[in-house]
């Protein structure tokens, strides 16, 4: 039997958003996750202050919203999830396609990890069980670490019914939305969560200002520090929070853009993405410094005394000590950690779509056979190597390479191929202005070509010499090596192996719309 | 809040909801084009986008 006549599968329709606002909630649902609430504010206080929105607004349109634009365009164009959209480019580029799949798999298995740690507290918050002692309590109660210190036994598998319980509904959610289908399951999904997380957030943050000692928290974080402006660090922390912060790169937006109708206007949606994602995450850092000018207020000290203000030390220690000395407060413990949960199952979602989608195109799965099936692998990886008592240290040094290694990788690859190698920007160039009402100039060219990729390559080279020469949190040297230099070989791995096995469906009959040059 | 703290997060407020409200602005006034390149008929109800589905061209 020929390879062609063995690919007889038939794929089901390729699905579409109903139209353009679900599709841009659906795409902002996915860009506002955990790091806008979380991560943003803590950068523009560390970065200089109010001083930081020139570096952040000039990371945003010179590199966020360009390689958003490339992301719409490579999916749109080629109709596919991110290694059928590349093998249609170019055969061998299918393997970037599958690295960025892959990358969204490991994302995905402890992502959800901290979404159940979320739900868990959702529930703590209506009798603040987290008491006074908030550290002890997450890392000691909650979590039940090893070894609080030194991380010393480095994996266990003693689960924590804690977090696997929630853990598990967290999947099981997730596997239901998506086997719905997008139109009827995560489209509707972020119909749904959208506005109630601007509600729930908007409450917050509106009764944060009216708490004594609000003023001081928005005075740390807008005082600027013009000086900033010439360290070369603060430049590449801006860019790196408005790459992180929107979701590319890594495969999301190309799968989100390939379920666009083929008449889909895509730049003017995605300034609307981009926006939204910005202006909520200022929004969040208007609310979280009111908290934390509050927080500092009862405690007697400066807001600069506080410690952890940023990550998941700020969410699971520092807030849950805020909310304990605020007025009503098992009220707005409920609101910020409902939020967090409808934030980051909104971008898990998205997550997990990227590796269904990739399953479905290339192995003939329906979407309830990918969905079942890439949702149980993940929520049992999830399981054996987040829920337990060594959980806490390995999400965080998997996460620390994933991103900063894998997702920039990512995209240096992607610039770097398609604007070098194979010299396909034009090409796209072209197809956003033949689908858009807002034209991209030659500007958008330089950006995704040149700009682009040299300031992630700066991101990527000062990570890695940061990680070599300093190591990642005291952890022993070996641990990193094999949890986070391994992972990044995992992902290089699986990468190669998926795209040598066989397409059980033709991939590379298609017709692409509209016509640039010769070329189709 | 000091003066210059004020200022910088107006200013912050502005840029970023003001161009999310700008953005909204343009594409509620023209959300699609009206104006297609040739050829989009034949790609209605999302023909040629199944993997397996050659595209009949009738020229």
């Amino acid at each position: 039997m020929s390879d062609a006549q063995s690919r007889t599968a038939e794929p089901e329709k390729r699905e579409e958003f109903s139209g353009q606002l679900g599709f841009i909630l659906s795409a902002v649902g996915s860009a506002v996750g955990l790091g806008n609430i979380w991560r943003f504010p803590g950068v523009a206080y560390e970065n200089g202050g109010g001083a930081f929105i020139v570096p952040y607004l000039v990371a945003l349109l010179t590199a966020g919203i360009p390689i958003l634009f490339l992301d719409y365009a490579v999916g749109h164009r080629f109709r596919g999830g991110a290694p059928l959209a590349f093998r249609r480019i170019k055969r061998w580029l299918e393997s970037l396609g599958w690295f960025q799949v892959a990358i969204c798999f490991v994302i995905a298995v402890y992502y959800a990890v901290i979404i159940a740690w979320a739900l868990s507290f959702f529930g703590y918050s209506f009798d603040l069980r987290w008491g006074d002692d908030t550290v002890s309590f997450f890392t000691g109660e909650y979590l039940q670490l090893a070894d609080v210190g030194g991380a010393d036994p480095w994996f266990t598998l003693d689960f924590v019914p804690a977090v696997l319980i929630p853990l598990a509904i967290v999947w099981i959610a997730t596997i239901a939305v998506l086997a719905a289908g997008v139109a009827k399951g995560l489209e509707k999904i972020n119909l749904v969560f959208m506005p109630l997380l601007l509600l729930a957030f908007g409450t917050l943050v509106v009764r944060a200002l009216f708490l004594p000692g609000a003023a001081d928290g928005l005075n740390a974080l807008f005082t600027p520090d013009w000086a900033v402006m010439a360290d070369p660090n603060v430049w590449i922390a801006a860019y790196s929070q408005t790459f992180f912060t929107l979701s590319v790169g890594f495969g999301i937006m190309i799968t989100y853009a390939s379920y666009r109708r083929r008449r889909a206007n895509l730049t003017s949606p995605g300034l609307v993405v981009a926006f939204s994602n910005s202006a909520f995450e200022v929004f969040a850092g208007i609310g979280v410094f009111a908290g934390l000018g509050f927080l500092a207020h009862q405690e007697g000290v400066g807001v600069a005394e506080l410690d952890g203000i940023s990550g998941p030390t700020l969410a699971f220690m520092t807030f849950p000590a805020l909310v304990s000395e605020m007025p009503a407060g098992p009220l707005f413990g409920a609101l910020f950690f409902g939020s967090l949960v409808m934030a980051g199952f909104m971008s898990l979602l998205s997550i997990v779509q990227v590796v269904s989608a990739a399953f479905q195109e290339k192995f003939g799965w329906s979407r309830r056979q990918a969905s079942v099936r890439i949702g149980v692998v993940s929520a049992v990886l999830s399981v054996l190597a987040f829920s337990t008592t060594t959980g806490l240290v390995a999400l965080d040094t998997v996460d620390q390479w994933a991103n900063n290694i894998g997702i920039v990788v990512s995209a240096i690859a992607m610039c770097v191929l398609l604007g070098w190698v194979l010299r396909r920007t034009e090409e796209m160039r072209f197809h956003l202005n033949a689908v858009s009402t807002i034209p991209v100039g030659r500007w958008w060219t330089f950006c995704v070509v040149v700009l682009g990729p040299v300031v992630l390559a700066a991101m990527l080279v000062s990570r890695i010499v940061s990680l070599v020469q300093d190591g990642y949190e005291g952890y022993a040297g070996w641990y990193l090596v094999v949890m986070g230099w391994g992972t990044v070989v995992l992902l290089v791995v699986a990468a190669f192996v998926l795209t040598r096995m066989r397409w059980r469906v033709e991939p590379d009959v298609h017709d692409t719309w509209p016509r640039f040059g010769g070329r189709s | 809040m000091s003066s210059a703290a004020i200022a910088l997060m107006v200013i912050s407020l502005v840029v970023l909801w003001g161009g999310l409200a700008a953005s909204i602005v343009v594409i509620v006034r023209r959300p699609d084009r009206t104006d297609w390149p040739d050829g989009w008929e034949q790609h209605e109800d999302g023909a040629g986008d199944r993997p397996d589905e050659p595209v009949e061209h009738d020229t």
